[in-house]
């Protein structure tokens, strides 16, 4: 799992993604746990204030991106601002064993989890012709 | 011009307090002096602006101090017409284990941040997050309905709404001189 939401200036496709992001006026990254369990990979989010229906995951070329816009339901003039509502967006470079079609995610009180199964890699074997 | 007016209410005086930030002998004049509360208020400014872009406080060095190891979520207050709010981010916090307490003017939000479940065989790649105990202490401005405090909790962003007493805006009072 390697932190991938600074794209790299050679590849164009995450390009794309930072001037997604870009578009609104400035995103978190949301702190995450990461820890392997019972042949899948778990992501843990803390992402406060986001709704299920602005939460957006994609895996795309093997990077996991996590996008998630939050409501803000505030109004009126700030007194006291120690944070902002903004989105957050993050993003995950996986290894090729992650089985993209079965990757589950749940949203309970502000905490996003996402599911990965790993996929066991049947081992090729080569058979050695004798000559 | 009445300075007082430039000054804003400070809603964490209660939490600067129990951190020992106004335990030094503070001289009478420098409480009282109009133009030295204006340089506090500046300072409490400028410390928030600061905060908000993630440095710690230059006022309270409470990430440092803190005996207990409380969490201390972020808070955002704003302030209509009618009533004032207070957006708390907790998440992964229960609804149920949320207390919201008010005691001489103090409104308390504190609880606890479990951990999802504890089992052994998790192989961590990358710890950001943060579990235990929070709290927060706000100090209630005079014009606050402490009565009809109503709080809603969605998200993993609890959300405190206060009323305000209309009419509790003049709190300076004319004397008519005879």
């Amino acid at each position: 799992m390697v932190e991938k939401t600074i794209p790299s200036v050679q590849e164009s496709k995450e390009m794309t993604a930072q001037d997604k992001t870009r578009s609104d006026n400035f995103y978190y990254y949301p702190p995450v746990d990461i820890f392997e369990h019972n042949n899948e990979l778990v992501v843990i989010a803390d992402v406060p204030g986001v709704d299920k229906e602005n939460t957006n995951i994609k895996v795309e070329d093997n990077i996991l991106t996590v996008d998630a816009k939050t409501c803000d339901a505030s109004e009126g003039e700030s007194i006291c601002r120690e944070f902002a509502w903004g989105n957050f967006h993050r993003q995950f470079e996986l290894s090729d064993k992650i089985d993209e079609n079965k990757i589950s995610a749940e949203l309970k009180n502000g905490v996003l989890t996402i599911h990965l199964p790993i996929v066991e890699k049947a081992t090729k074997l080569i058979n050695v012709k004798t000559v | 011009m009445n300075l007082t007016k430039l000054i804003p209410w400070n809603w964490l005086k209660t939490e600067e307090e129990q951190n020992g930030i106004s335990a030094p002998i503070q001289r009478r004049d420098f409480q009282t002096n109009p133009i030295m509360q204006f340089h506090q208020g500046i300072d409490r400014m400028f410390d928030q602006f600061f905060q908000s872009y993630g440095f710690p406080s230059l006022l309270n060095d409470s990430a440092l101090l803190s005996k207990d190891n409380m969490i201390k979520p972020n808070v955002d207050i704003t302030d209509t017409d009618k009533n004032y709010s207070i957006s708390v981010e907790i998440p992964g916090v229960d609804k149920d284990s949320i207390q919201i307490s008010l005691n001489d003017g103090n409104l308390t939000i504190r609880g606890e941040k479990k951990q999802e479940k504890e089992e052994k065989d998790r192989n961590y790649h990358r710890i950001e997050r943060s579990y235990g105990s929070f709290q927060r202490v706000l100090s209630l401005p005079p014009d606050a309905d402490s009565d009809k405090i109503d709080a809603s909790f969605k998200n993993g962003v609890l959300i405190v709404t206060l009323p305000k007493i209309p009419g509790a805006k003049s709190s300076v009072k004319t004397i008519p001189i005879h």
